[in-house]
């Protein structure tokens, strides 16, 4: 069997490894337009702070794929997939299949404003972007869009010495991850630590002569050396796209839960694919490590003829705010496609924050800021959409055993367990 | 290390606070908790302080192995004036406190003034916050705690808290953590009460360095072994220490009726292989592997589904033989109660006994009790008084005041029934046929008590050799020692060898039930100097440690003497002279205690302290402790 | 066969030893904050209930880390972190069930139980036998399942099921 992989991504790497577990004699390939062997770009904001040694953000040598018997094909972009032919071709050849893995993952989604094109702008979305912002000197960075990426940005870039600008359009950061007032907690820290943070304002163009100099949004003028676009991430899907490949509704390579496309022999997994949210049942766009991995294991599984089925995104973001921990999971209350009654169980315990998301007697969304210990019983109950009412009828009752998830739910809720 | 912890003032008054190290020097001398807590008082509390006026001073401390590899190392100490006995007011607990305030960064809080309203504090990782405390004042000790781990956001919060009683200024109300740990005896609460602080919250995730942590843990595992091997330790594992209300009622050494007997008949209810039919199994404090706190819920009553700890050896008399009651309920419920109100369950207990035998002899009345028929072995009422007491309401408002200010109240010869010294009731047991016992309760420095000295292993025949070789380390003694429980001789070495075993753990923050206390083969002088070693580095031998001991308990005896403490004041009530015991095994049947062989144990106790005839310590005595300049001002 | 940790729950008197000897075994410390097993409490309730590690296979902590710092042991059957890798965003921190995965506030990094290296210093000191190590046999893993009342597997086990 000839598989190839394209995209060396978690999701590829993860396809690929569990074929091999799978299948001693595949013969497999992975091609990506970078030059490095796998990455974890979720570490290059550390890499970035200078807290993680470039040579630590990498999770694979290129050794590590001769001994796993996959050949490479490094820095070539597959130009055009033609399923008839079964056959992939790249910018300098062309190599056939039996099955084909597309993991192209995402891609910064561009801003229509003048001036990205200008020296000294960058997205942060590969190594080669991180290389980039972290050799370029200067003393004021402003980050456009306050998403998990741009906050954390934020943090590395500030850690670095250099002062920030954090924009966003909406009224709050990170609006999708987090509702008002989390968000605001978060703002406050970042704050605290010299981020000049400007919500509900809207970037109109980066100014330069041939490099940056500054940026113009609705309401200021802003001098700086360096911008860094993190505007958020869609599926990079445009090779997919143009071969037949159908694309969903949110703008994701269309699968099935077995990570097969429309078109035989062809599976996709990754950021560029759109799946359900495991909780909600919705469809989502969950661009996540975690995701990916288990999307990528699927496609595995599905390619070796050992059908699995995908459950589902989580969606779970988790990120470190100079010390403070914030954690977000599910759904937030101020998501637009809330159209359920949704009741919030919100507490303040010393400098921790807890948020709970419930809609009928389940819990759709938890947020918290400061101690997550028992967020991960909160992550359980989300997924198994357990019933909250029962939950605290076992603790009432206190039903042996004792199950210590619950109690750890119920220690979350403190005395709001009386509204259920 | 261990010995970085820090020592805080606290001005209630003026909302000031101020924190300092405490010398290596002061550590040598008194190590740590009820030691350095003694000198302390010495040095801080005036004479003739009143002990509910805003110039007493509250003391708490933790020991200073607590939260170390010393096992068994949980308890905190608190001190000040009693506004029970007048005398030195000093009591300890269990749970977790103590551990929790040294991880915050602190062995010793300083307490003086007063705060203008109610507040508590807030101390956490070398802070400390005086806080309002409005929100809490009038609630129950386990509301208070949830109340203020819920403000501060952290359920690992440990809560030090006083319940209604120490608002109400009962002079024997307590000083409790989580449900039943309690430092219960010589109106600590009150005190806190009186300064309007209401509780005090601890939270630390500060290193305690163990200096030598491979020796640590070996060490203590093998002290684990050594405790948890011997069968005390594992009946007190299972039922909790109402097996010793068990064991030492069936040979009539209890107290039962306000003293008029020594044995409670008929006792299958409430024996405690039948209260644990209630147990939902067993807690232990920090670190401690005997893990002697009952798990009960009330099963039926109006409490129904209340849970609780304990019920103790204490609550045993307190609740069945002394008001004469046997019902398991009774004990549960008042346990619970007086867990919540934070009431010391022996002066509570000892105080509606009293009052009993008053109603029964006609010196108090129907008009006296509001209509209620404090008759012995009326559960009802037993239950109603402690609502009484604790909310100071009718009877309950004299009783509150403790013996001899009850006494004075009362009149007629009511002082004369009263089970006390010092102005602090006895524990319930009888002690007429123990004279090492009975010495012990009549010389402790805080008021009649077990837990000063109490050599309780006598009860236990062990052949003379043993005793010889427990009692003549870390000091030589070669006078008499006797196997004989109701013997005299030899008793009062006996005596001072545990008085300062206690006060030797006291320093340590180890429990008493992990010293020669309950059995000859428990650590003493010996392992603490290695755990002292291991743990933190210092360098004490066993002897060094007794004389540390000796020097403590010596400046509870200066402050007394201070206080206008007399001889006459290390005294039995008449009862113990003149009753002898009615039941029980023939040995114990038909004891009372000799007054001039009980005079002599006491002039022989002296001597043996390096004090006069008036129980004075000499100058000389005060000289070799090095404690001949108190008050000498080093902290 | 690797050894696994099992808490029974009923067992636990809540004394914290477990705690004390962890964090002195690892970290030569009294510090129960940075310790690797928890004992969770409802002290009003009288709820005892230690936290730790269940070396889950597979593990929500594993399967979280974005930056594959989280791995498996097959030798010791543990859950190992590579901290040249781990970009401390915590998210092991916040998925995990137990609670049972920490962020040691001096050293500045992640902890979680690693078995003591296969002699695990809580088991030793728990005279009430409320944790013990004990083969990895199935048997065991149902009942360390129970008592945890499969919450946990039955949410993780699945994440890929059987087509069909
Ligand atoms: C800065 C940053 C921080 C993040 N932090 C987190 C986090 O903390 N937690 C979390 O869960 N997620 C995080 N994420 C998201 C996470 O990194 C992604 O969800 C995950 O990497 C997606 O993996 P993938 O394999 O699907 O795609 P990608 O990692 O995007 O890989 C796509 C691969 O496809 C290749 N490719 C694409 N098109 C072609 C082509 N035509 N020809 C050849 N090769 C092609 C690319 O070169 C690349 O190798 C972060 C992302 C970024 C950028």
């Amino acid at each position: 069997m000839k598989v190839i992989v394209i995209g060396n991504g978690v999701a590829g790497n993860t396809a690929s490894s569990t074929i091999r577990r799978l299948d001693g004699q595949a013969e497999i390939t992975i091609i990506s337009e970078e030059i490095y062997p796998e990455y974890s770009p979720c570490a290059l904001p550390q890499y970035l702070a200078g807290e993680l040694s470039r040579p630590n953000v990498f999770l694979r040598t290129k050794r590590d794929y001769s001994r796993e018997r996959t050949k490479t094909i490094f820095g070539q972009k597959v130009t055009s997939i033609s399923p008839e032919d079964r056959r992939v071709s790249l910018d300098t050849t062309s190599l056939t299949y039996d099955k084909l893995i597309i993991a192209t993952g995402s891609k910064p989604v561009m801003l229509p404003i003048k001036g990205t094109n200008l020296d000294g702008v960058f997205p942060l979305k590969s190594l080669g972007d991180a290389d980039q912002i972290f050799h370029y000197t200067g003393n004021t960075a402003v980050i456009i869009g306050s998403g998990p990426i741009g906050v954390e940005t934020s943090v590395a870039l500030s850690k670095r010495g250099l002062q920030i600008y954090l924009i966003e359009v909406l009224n709050r950061i990170m609006p999708r991850v987090f509702d008002e007032t989390p968000s605001s907690l978060l703002r406050g820290i970042l704050e605290e630590r010299g981020v000049r943070v400007l919500t509900g304002e809207k970037v109109i163009s980066i100014v330069g002569n041939g490099k940056v100099e500054g940026i113009v949004t609705d309401k200021h003028r802003i001098k700086c050396d360096m911008v860094v676009l993190g505007a958020g991430m869609k599926p990079n899907i445009e090779l997919a796209q143009q071969s037949g490949v159908n694309i969903g509704a949110l703008g994701g390579i269309a699968v099935t839960q077995q990570m097969m496309t429309n078109l035989d022999n062809i599976y996709a997994c990754g950021d560029c694919v759109e799946t359900e949210d495991r909780a909600s049942g919705e469809h989502t766009l969950s661009l996540l490590w975690h995701n990916a991995r288990r999307q990528g294991e699927v496609a595995g599984y599905s390619c070796s003829g050992v059908p699995k089925s995908y459950l589902g995104s989580e969606n779970i973001t988790s990120l470190d705010i100079f010390g403070v921990h914030a954690v977000s999971f599910g759904s937030i209350e101020a998501d637009g496609n809330q159209h359920q009654d949704i009741e919030v169980i919100e507490r303040f315990l010393g400098k921790n924050y807890y948020r709970l998301i419930i809609a009928q007697s389940r819990l759709i969304g938890a947020q918290s800021i400061g101690n997550a210990q028992d967020m991960g019983a909160l992550l359980c109950a989300l997924i198994r959409r357990d019933n909250l009412s029962e939950i605290k009828r076992a603790i009432d009752k206190k039903t042996l055993p004792l199950n210590p998830l619950y109690y750890r739910i119920a220690r979350c809720l403190g005395p709001n367990i009386r509204r259920l | 290390m261990a010995l970085n912890r820090k020592i805080a003032y606290i001005n209630l008054t003026k909302g000031k606070i101020e924190v300092k190290s405490i010398p290596i020097k002061l550590r040598k001398l008194f190590l740590g908790s009820r030691g350095l807590d003694m000198y302390l008082m010495y040095n801080h509390i005036e004479p003739g302080t009143d002990p509910l006026g805003a110039d007493n001073v509250a003391l708490i401390s933790a020991g200073i192995l607590v939260g170390t590899l010393a096992s068994a190392s949980a308890r905190t100490h608190i001190g000040g004036k009693s506004p029970l006995t007048g005398f030195v007011g000093s009591t300890n607990m269990g749970g977790f406190f103590a551990p929790e305030m040294r991880w915050a960064g602190f062995d010793h809080l300083v307490i003086k003034g007063k705060a203008e309203k109610p507040v508590y504090l807030w101390v956490h990782n070398g802070e400390i916050e005086i806080r309002d405390a409005l929100n809490i004042w009038g609630k129950d000790v386990h509301e208070t705690q949830e109340i203020i781990r819920e403000e501060l956001g952290d359920r690992d919060i440990k809560i030090l808290t006083i319940g209604l009683a120490g608002e109400k200024l009962v002079r024997y109300a307590n000083v409790m953590t989580e449900l039943k740990n309690a430092g219960g005896r010589s109106g600590m609460g009150a005190l806190l009460g009186s300064k309007n602080l209401k509780a005090i919250a601890v939270r630390g995730t500060m290193d305690i360095k163990i200096e030598h942590p491979d020796e640590a843990l070996e060490y203590n595992k093998r002290l684990i072994s050594q405790v948890t091997s011997a069968k005390v330790s594992q009946e007190q594992g299972k039922l909790g220490t109402t097996f010793i209300w068990g064991a030492t009622n069936s040979q009539g050494l209890v107290r039962v009726r306000n003293f008029q007997l020594n044995q409670l008949e008929e006792a299958d209810d409430i024996e405690p292989e039948a209260l644990e039919e209630f147990s939902l199994g067993m807690a232990g404090c920090f670190g401690c592997q005997v893990h002697c706190r009952g798990k009960y819920i009330i099963p039926s009553g109006p409490y129904t589904g209340v849970y609780d700890e304990g019920p103790e050896y204490t609550s045993m008399g307190a609740w069945a033989a002394e008001p004469g009651c046997r019902n398991p309920l009774t004990i549960l419920v008042c346990n619970h109660l007086v867990n919540s109100y934070g009431l010391d369950t022996l002066e509570t207990g000892s105080m509606i006994a009293w009052a009993m035998e008053l109603y029964e002899k006609g010196i108090l009345t129907n008009k006296d009790t509001d209509g209620l028929e404090l008759r012995f072995g009326n559960d009802e009422a037993v239950i109603e008084m402690v609502h009484r007491i604790a909310r100071r309401q009718g009877l309950g408002d004299i009783l509150a005041e403790g013996p001899l200010r009850a006494a004075e109240k009362i009149g007629k010869d009511s002082a004369q029934y009263l089970i006390h010294v010092k102005g602090m009731s006895n524990l319930h047991s009888d002690e007429r046929p123990t004279p090492s016992l009975a010495l012990g309760i009549a010389t402790s420095s805080r008021g009649s008590d077990h837990l000063r000295s109490r050599p309780a292993i006598d009860l236990y025949h062990l052949p003379e050799p043993i005793l010889r070789k427990i009692y003549s380390q870390p000091v030589a003694y070669d006078g008499p020692l006797t196997s004989n429980f109701t013997d005299y001789e030899g008793k009062p070495w006996q005596v001072i060898w545990q008085e300062l075993c206690f006060e030797a753990v006291d320093c340590l923050g180890i429990c008493k039930y992990h010293t020669l206390f309950l059995g000859p083969n428990f650590p003493n002088f010996d392992e603490w100097s290695k755990l002292l070693y291991y743990n933190t580095g210092l360098e004490l031998s066993p002897l060094d440690i007794w004389n540390i001991a000796d020097r403590a308990y010596t400046m509870e005896r200066l402050f007394n003497i201070r206080e206008g403490l007399t001889r006459n004041d290390d005294w039995l009530v008449d009862r113990y002279f003149d009753e002898p015991t009615k039941l029980g095994i023939p040995i114990v049947r038909g004891k009372v205690i000799d007054r001039d062989k009980f005079r002599q144990m006491i002039d022989e106790y002296y001597e043996l302290h390096g004090w006069d005839e008036n129980g004075v310590p000499r100058p000389e005595t005060l000289r070799k402790l090095g404690i001949d300049q108190e008050p000498s001002h080093m902290l | 066969m690797p050894k696994m940790l099992v808490v029974n729950y009923d067992k636990c008197t809540g004394c914290r030893l477990c705690e004390l000897v962890c964090s002195v075994k690892h970290e030569g410390v009294s510090n129960p904050s940075r310790a690797r097993i928890h004992i969770t409490k409802w002290e009003m309730e009288g709820i005892m209930m230690p936290m730790v590690c269940n070396q889950c296979e597979p593990a929500p902590c594993i399967d979280a880390c974005p930056t594959n710092a989280r791995s498996w042991d097959e030798h010791l059957g543990r859950v190992v972190i590579d901290y040249d890798r781990c970009i401390e965003c915590k998210t092991c921190v916040a998925v995990c069930p137990f609670g049972a995965v920490s962020f040691d506030h001096v050293a500045g990094r992640i902890i979680s139980c690693d078995l003591c290296d296969g002699d695990p210093a809580c088991v030793n000191f728990c005279e009430t036998e409320a944790i013990q190590y004990v083969d990895a046999s199935e048997i065991n893993k149902r009942r360390q399942r129970e008592a945890a009342e499969k919450l946990y597997e039955s949410m993780r086990k699945f994440t890929m099921a059987p087509a069909g």
